[in-house]
């Protein structure tokens, strides 16, 4: 198995406007196999909306998102393309009326149409890899932050993506929590996982990602390898902006 | 999903159920013996002393052929005379008031036997035989009132006085010198109450009312003016007489031979029998019995509960069935319209088809739901009961349309709650799913619809009681539900709170059950707020063929 020689992700000129308000301007970036891709910027920078409208959750107002060289945004095979691309999200989103069990297994069997025993098998295989194997019976009102954002990443990994997108995972948790999510994340990472990841985690961010994008008001205003962007920063927004964590 | 299969089912089966059960009701109509030629008479059978409807074939009471009761009276008594003496089978169908001459115009009805007057404006539909009664005029007056000693009309100058709404009693008063007149009343029982508390001093009535009405009230006097110079009542309008087919002349003129073997003394004498024979006289105390607490409120709420008790049941099991699977129904239609009213607008770039698809499918929902949310049940009731047979020539029974109205009107108001209980999920959810791959329908069924339904059950249970109380109004179009059927006990008996406190009892019974259970539904699909802990080993065998089985420690969460 050599290097794969293209992106499996290609965003080009994205621009997302709301109303009057445009809040991305002229996004580009790829986003190549085994990616750890962090994006990092201030409350309002552009980052959740890019990542929303990667999976079409927010339609771009112009632009292109190439998935395989296919431009996703002329034909519309939505379901197969989200069914490839995961997303979890800052609040989890658990389908309150399931058991963690069934959260898991609802894309498999009405999305991938998997027999029923098969998906089972599949969201045993990752409830236990993130360490919830033992709750399968609960539902998601009994479980603390932590643990539901768990099970969604699981229900997120069952579907088997090509890629997985992290909405501020862990904004909604408390401290406690948050450790027991990043170290999920981690385990991801390091098995090959392709990821997107908007974050405030700067430490995760540096430690886990092979390339960090800064975002600032709606455009790529710095990318490049963690140690670039943390140790050497060129931009003077990412440094004001990095300068305001560190201070914390 | 399995349960959501079973749910469908069960309501499919309900609905089929009670379709079924109107087909066998309509069809038991014509299972009867042929050896003798049929003569199908018609009355209301709750006319009494002329006709009646009682449980049992006492008396001679005659089965009525589309009831399980049995009919008995002055006109049942009569009717098995002409039968007997013409050579035909009696059978009785009970057929509202309104029905009586058209079911004759139409051949439905072979004769009407029903207390009717020979009126011109009848005779124009159809024939009359001779009379076969005469229904002299009557002036009932309160005891100890202004009028108790009243004898003749010249007496009763200047009552305030009022009669039954479209009979000619109530055209009659304008003889009473400087009467008074104040407006109609829809019935006898809400007569003798207006007499009773004084909101009027005298009442115009025939003799068998009069007669009925001073026996159940000790406190009214009845005067007998039939021979009264001063009060001018056309010959017509007290000829009691039997309404045929105009096309039957032969038929018409049996009933006639027939009615003349009856002498007018024999008339009487039938006529008192029928009097004492009609179940207000059944309720009262045997001769020398009466005590001072035979007229409590007490004894007759027993009397009549005795006496109705299955009037009252079959009312009540009619309600229940009405308000149940209306519910159920309009619950269906609520969430359907509830669903299609949340399907995303469609994007710019469709073409204009499917926009104005789009369009025209939410402006009929819309409309539907103001519509129906707009307008009373009754008025849709009556709209659709009587328009139906007068516009599309189409028959339907009172039941059919009293279902159709119930589901239709709950299903405006359940469309609007199931929109709101969708709103109530957060819309996190439907991003998730869309996010797993999963189409709006796949959305709305596995995740949001159940959460809705859920949410929205405390709505449903409201729209179950609502429904229970506002079935009453189905009356109008003669669906024998509880209300119709107390109205039915308290006219035949003259005892109108009497009745009206059994069956507020009866609603609130049934309406304070139907909100405990919904309580216990809600708390079974909350399920427990335990969960056990799976034990790992279990994993070992990941397909679930063999089931987890819970270790027994037991975690709890809050609440």
């Amino acid at each position: 198995m050599g290097q794969v020689k293209e992106p499996i992700l290609e965003v080009r000129h994205l621009r997302k406007q709301f109303g009057e308000h445009e809040v991305l301007k002229d996004i580009h970036f790829d986003t190549w196999p085994k990616d750890v891709i962090c994006i990092i910027g201030a409350s309002g920078s552009g980052k959740s909306t890019l990542l929303r409208c990667i999976n079409l959750l927010e339609t771009p107002t112009s632009g292109e998102i190439l998935f395989h060289g296919k431009n996703i945004l002329e034909k519309r095979r939505l379901s197969s393309y989200r069914a490839k691309v995961g997303m979890v999200f800052q609040s989890f989103n658990l389908f309150h009326n399931m058991t963690v069990l069934q959260n898991c297994m609802a894309g498999m069997t009405k999305v991938l149409k998997m027999e029923k025993s098969e998906a089972r098998k599949n969201a045993l295989k990752y409830l236990t890899k993130v360490g919830m194997a033992q709750y399968i019976n609960a539902k998601p009102s009994q479980l603390s932050g932590g643990q539901q954002q768990r099970v969604a990443i699981a229900r997120a990994l069952a579907m088997k993506p090509e890629i997985l997108l992290f909405d501020e995972p862990t904004s909604a948790l408390d401290p406690e929590m948050v450790g027991e999510v990043l170290s999920v994340m981690r385990s991801l990472a390091s098995e090959g996982l392709t990821m997107i990841i908007v974050t405030h985690e700067m430490s995760f961010a540096r430690d886990v990602s092979n390339r960090v994008i800064f975002m600032d008001k709606g455009i790529i205003a710095e990318e490049g390898s963690p140690e670039d962007v943390f140790e050497n920063p060129k931009n003077q927004r990412t440094k004001e902006f990095l300068s305001a964590f560190l201070k914390r | 999903m399995k349960n959501r299969i079973r749910r469908c089912t069960i309501l499919f089966l309900l609905v089929t159920l009670s379709t079924a059960l109107f087909a066998a009701q309509s069809f038991r109509a014509a299972d009867t013996d042929d050896e003798k030629k049929i003569l199908k008479v018609g009355m209301e059978c709750s006319y009494a002393p002329y006709n009646w409807s009682q449980t049992n074939d006492s008396n001679g009471a005659v089965r009525i052929s589309n009831g399980t009761e049995y009919a008995n009276g002055y006109d049942v008594k009569i009717a098995k005379k002409i039968a007997e003496a013409t050579g035909y089978k009696l059978e009785i169908v009970k057929t509202e008031w309104g029905g009586l001459a058209t079911g004759v115009a139409t051949g439905k009805l072979d004769a009407a036997i029903a207390g009717m007057s020979a009126t011109a404006d009848r005779k124009k539909t159809v024939d009359f035989t001779d009379d076969y009664y005469k229904a002299t005029i009557y002036a009932l007056v309160k005891n100890g009132g202004r009028f108790e000693n009243a004898k003749s009309i010249a007496d009763l100058k200047g009552a305030s006085c009022t009669s039954q709404q479209s009979t000619v009693w109530y055209t009659l008063l304008y003889q009473i010198p400087d009467a008074v007149i104040q407006p109609a009343i829809a019935d006898m029982p809400t007569m003798i109450v207006a007499l009773q508390t004084g909101k009027t001093d005298v009442l115009l009535c025939d003799k068998p009312t009069a007669l009925a009405a001073t026996y159940a009230n000790k406190d009214l006097i009845k005067i007998d003016l039939e021979n009264d110079k001063d009060l001018k009542v056309p010959k017509e309008q007290m000829d009691i007489a039997i309404a045929v087919n105009k096309k039957k002349p032969e038929l018409r003129e049996a009933i006639n031979k027939a009615l003349a073997g009856i002498s007018e003394s024999e008339r009487t004498q039938i006529m008192n029998s029928a009097a004492a024979q009609q179940p207000l006289n059944q309720l009262q105390p045997a001769e020398g019995t009466a005590q001072e607490g035979n007229n409590s409120f007490a004894y007759w709420v027993m009397k009549l509960l005795n006496q109705y008790g299955d009037l009252f049941l079959h009312g009540a099991l009619v309600t229940i069935e009405l308000a149940l699977v209306g519910t159920l129904i309009g619950c269906a239609i609520g969430l359907l319209v509830g669903v299609l009213r949340t399907i995303p607008k469609p994007r710019p770039k469709n073409n204009w088809g499917i926009k104005a698809l789009y369009g025209l499918l939410q402006f009929l929902l819309a409309a539907y739901i103001e519509i129906f949310r707009g307008t009373p049940m009754m008025v849709q009731a009556m709209v659709l009961y009587f328009g139906s047979m007068s516009v599309f020539h189409l028959d339907m029974s009172p039941m059919a349309a009293g279902f159709f109205v119930v589901s239709i009107n709950t299903g405006a108001y359940m469309a609007e709650t199931v929109r709101g209980g969708i709103q109530s999920v957060e819309t996190g959810q439907t991003e998730a799913a869309e996010a797993l791959g999963m189409t709006h329908w796949q959305t709305m069924g596995s995740v949001i619809l159940p959460q809705t339904i859920r949410n929205i059950l405390p709505q449903i249970g409201n729209n179950l009681i609502i429904n229970i109380k506002d079935t009453s109004v189905l009356n109008v179009i003669s669906v024998t539900e509880l209300y119709f059927e107390a109205n039915s006990a308290a006219g035949a008996s003259y005892k109108f709170f009497e009745a009206f406190f059994i069956i507020s009892v009866i609603y609130f019974l049934m309406t304070f059950i139907c909100s405990r259970l919904l309580r216990w539904i809600e708390r079974k699909i909350d399920g427990s707020g335990y969960y056990t802990l799976v034990d790992l080993d279990a994993m070992s065998d990941p397909t679930g063929t063999n089931p987890v089985r819970p270790k027994g420690r037991m975690h709890k969460w809050g609440k």
